[in-house]
């Protein structure tokens, strides 16, 4: 018994300690693996189709006869001649194809395995026209393949193979303008109305010294268009012209061929193409705190003031820099800023002869843009420096716009004592600065409380009437020889005289 | 016995009695002011209706002055502004033909005002009559325009355009004139009208017209702590003349004298009071100086806390 026990235990232990052993080193995982890969090899084994027991196939000598090579060639030519065809229509009616596809120029490859059955012109036999050679050579001319566009049928030199050019054109150059708007030459097919088939001195075997001369072989004011076409003339006459027109090319902004936007451009004329390369006005245009609506919300957007290609006028305006921005402030306009309605400027400038200086003097000062940013700012009314909306106003803050261009000592010397100092300003009762009176004393007036900043009858731009509290007050200005009087609102008729002080602020 | 010879002398001597006092009636008539009229204004019109054939000089006698008009013109009413003084005035106006008074008629006008204890209330038969109503304005559009001809929002080029301008002129003609007022825009605050009564009335309390362009003080006096009473109340006209006065920001008394009308035991104290800055007349120091007289966080509406008022 002792044994047997013994035995037992001895059995017991091995199997546990196997066990143990079993499971701590993950046997069965790895033998249970192993059973689904050798599973997974003997499967596809089974199941694939290479299996050598599958592979029966052989052809007799009588089916070899049967295979007529000549047939073959034939359906291959017929079926290249019914692509051709196929070519040909599409020339005449372009298949619609979607705009954004992406095309990609194939620059035709003339292999010498083409080139060989064609019949080489050797360079000294080419006709006397075409010397000298030019520095830009059409690949087939280069390599005298002549025959790839000319026949030798007839004797007549220059005899083509094809009678539409652009057929032959198309025989290699196989891409298709067909986006949206065509080149009309290129739509018709009247390649050589551009390039030279043969040689040129210009890159793209153009027929000119240079793109722009190209373009403007047509595009000129002197050419033939129609007077409907007027757009499409570029008077290069004009003094301002568009900075790519004169140092780049014409090709900066348009394409030669065809474009998914109107007048052959790559991207919306109105804004879009513009704002490509004017970067700094399109963080104005987009992210101006009050934005301008002849830029933003306009029909036409840059054009609705600029002239792509070329004016009479700065910063390629249409028209001079006040009369462009009476274009539209001819009558009563929305403002952007508020919904509020802007004054009827060109009435305001019409009815008051007296206008403020940049307004007056165009040339020099700048007009409108002077004071207000046409593409937007951060200050109300597109001003390009802070300025005060309300009568009264702390100018303590000497930001004030008005002091670009007039001196601060205006408002701020309550004296003016020495004849040197008499220009500064004219508004003095004796030696009393009476601008110092009105905006530096206890409340201080705004400068627009009494001056129109655009236009007045009277001079120094006095306001002929003044808002307070939403009622237009008349200042009732009259001037003398050596000063003048005023009778608002604010105060009866009080006048003042340069020379024989009436004691106003005493 | 009465003959028939008799009754009809005495039927004639009662019609000559008769027309003949219709016809000193018809002399002259007073159309304005009423008898027993009660105002607050200083100025006052005065219109007649008078025949001009049989009398030719009128003779307008107020406690203040004696006008005399010469009947030149045909129109048989005449207008006269006058000036009256505060309490009560006996308008006495006398017609004359050839040097002979030919008739006589009496009105008394009571001018009350808030600022002076005594003329504060005035006697029970004095009573507010107005003068743009209908019937009224029928009789002066003969010669006057009384529609209004104010443009919203436009003060007039020329004031004596304005149809107000012609009767009311004398009251812009002081040397501080509040700008809707300098510039006739009258009917920003004469707006209300009750049939019957007046087209042209004020807003009761006047205030609101008053905040209407005086926003910034409404917020800043409204928010205050203590609040003086006129402003409370919203009659700001008690111490301001809504149109002009010879004080600055139209106060209707010099700046000491405004407030010691109604605060009177503070005169007395402040005559007996030692420190020159409370005297209480002009020369000493001004009320306004320590004191708001709108509103304040202070009691007293003092500007500041009181230990820094004194120092």
């Amino acid at each position: 018994m002792k044994q047997n026990m013994t035995k037992i235990i001895i059995t017991v232990l091995v199997l546990a300690l196997s066990v143990f052993l079993f499971q701590s080193y993950g046997v069965a995982d790895k033998l249970s693996r192993f059973v689904t890969i050798m599973g997974n090899i003997t499967n596809s084994l089974k199941n694939a189709k290479h299996a050598y027991e599958e592979v029966n196939f052989t052809i007799s000598d009588d089916e070899l006869k049967d295979v007529n090579i000549t047939k073959l060639a034939q359906e291959f030519k017929s079926s290249i001649d019914k692509k051709k065809e196929a070519l040909v229509l599409a020339i005449k009616a372009p298949p619609e194809i979607q705009v954004d596809e992406i095309r990609e120029e194939e620059i035709p490859t003339h292999t010498k395995t083409q080139t060989i059955k064609a019949k080489i012109v050797k360079m000294e036999d080419l006709p006397a026209k075409f010397k000298p050679l030019k520095q830009y050579l059409h690949e087939p001319f280069k390599m005298g393949a002549c025959q790839i566009c000319h026949t030798s049928k007839n004797n007549k030199p220059g005899e083509l193979v094809k009678k539409n050019i652009s057929e032959i054109c198309y025989e290699c150059h196989k891409t298709r303008y067909t986006k949206k708007f065509d080149h009309k030459p290129a739509k018709d097919g009247r390649c050589m109305d551009c390039h030279d088939p043969h040689q040129s001195n210009t890159k793209k075997l153009l027929k000119a010294e240079s793109v722009n001369t190209l373009c403007l072989k047509c595009h000129d004011r002197k050419s033939t268009f129609s007077a409907k076409a007027e757009k499409l003339f570029v008077n290069m006459d004009l003094a301002v012209k568009h900075k790519p027109i004169v140092e780049k090319s014409c090709l900066e902004c348009h394409d030669a061929h065809t474009a998914d936007h109107k007048s052959l451009l790559s991207l919306d004329a109105k804004m879009d193409l513009c704002l490509d390369c004017h970067d700094t006005i399109k963080e104005k245009i987009t992210h101006a705190k009050f934005k301008h609506g002849g830029v933003n919300t306009s029909e036409k957007r840059c054009l609705e003031c600029h002239d792509p290609h070329a004016t009479k006028h700065v910063k390629l305006l249409k028209k001079d820099p006040v009369a462009t921005c009476l274009k539209c402030h001819d009558k009563e306009v929305k403002s952007d800023e508020d919904g509020g309605m802007l004054m009827n400027m060109k009435k305001h400038l019409d009815e008051n002869p007296n206008w403020h200086k940049p307004i007056k003097d165009v040339k020099k000062e700048g007009g409108c843009s002077a004071c207000h940013d046409p593409h937007g700012s951060d200050n109300f009314s597109i001003l390009r420096k802070s300025f005060t909306q309300n009568f009264y106003a702390d100018l303590a803050n000497k930001e004030f716009f008005c002091f670009k261009c007039h001196t601060e000592k205006k408002i701020t010397k309550q004296f003016i004592t020495t004849s040197q100092e008499h220009n500064i300003t004219a508004f003095r009762d004796g030696e009393v600065n009476l601008h110092y009176l009105h905006v530096n004393d206890r409340k201080g007036r705004a400068c627009r409380a009494c001056h129109d900043e655009h236009a007045s009858k009277y001079k120094h731009l006095i306001r002929d009437y003044t808002d307070f509290n939403g009622i237009k007050f008349p200042l009732r200005f009259k001037e003398s020889a050596e000063g003048g009087s005023c009778a608002p609102a604010c105060h009866k008729e009080f006048a003042y005289d340069r020379v024989n002080p009436k004691g106003i602020g005493k | 016995m009465i003959s028939a010879y008799d009754f009809a002398k005495a039927f004639i001597a009662l019609a000559i009695f008769f027309t003949g006092a219709f016809a000193e009636d018809g002399f002259m008539q007073v159309l304005t002011p009423k008898q027993n009229h009660l105002q607050t204004e200083l100025t006052l019109n005065v219109v007649l209706e008078i025949d001009k054939k049989r009398v030719d000089i009128i003779k307008i006698m107020t406690p203040l002055e004696e006008i005399e008009i010469d009947m030149k013109s045909q129109k048989n009413t005449e207008c006269k502004n006058i000036q009256l003084r505060l309490g009560e005035n006996r308008v006495d106006i006398r017609a004359y033909k050839e040097n002979v008074l030919v008739a006589q008629e009496n009105r008394d006008v009571y001018v009350s005002s808030e600022l002076y204890h005594q003329f504060r209330y005035p006697p029970q038969e004095y009573s507010h009559t107005y003068f743009h109503n209908k019937d009224n304005e029928k009789l002066c559009a003969k010669c006057h325009d009384m529609s209004v001809n104010e443009v919203s929002g436009v003060a007039f080029e020329d004031i004596t355009k304005s149809n107000c301008y012609g009767c009311h002129k004398s009251i812009n003609k002081e040397k501080y004139a509040h700008a809707p007022s300098a510039n006739w825009l009258c009917t920003s605050c004469h707006i209300q009208s009750k049939k019957g009564v007046s087209k042209y009335l004020t807003k009761e309390p006047i205030n609101a017209s008053c905040f209407e362009c005086h926003e910034e003080n409404k917020e800043l006096w409204g928010n205050a702590k203590y609040r003086h009473e006129p402003l409370d109340s919203g009659h700001c006209e008690k111490c301001h003349n809504p149109h002009s006065g010879p004080y600055i920001m139209f106060i209707r008394k010099d700046v000491n004298l405004i407030c010691l009308g109604c605060h009177k035991d503070k005169h007395i104290k402040a005559q007996q009071s030692k420190n020159s800055a409370c005297s209480g007349t002009s020369e000493g120091g001004l009320c306004i100086e320590c004191h708001t007289p709108h509103a304040s966080n202070q009691p007293f509406f003092l500007k500041k806390r009181f230990e820094r008022v004194v120092k």
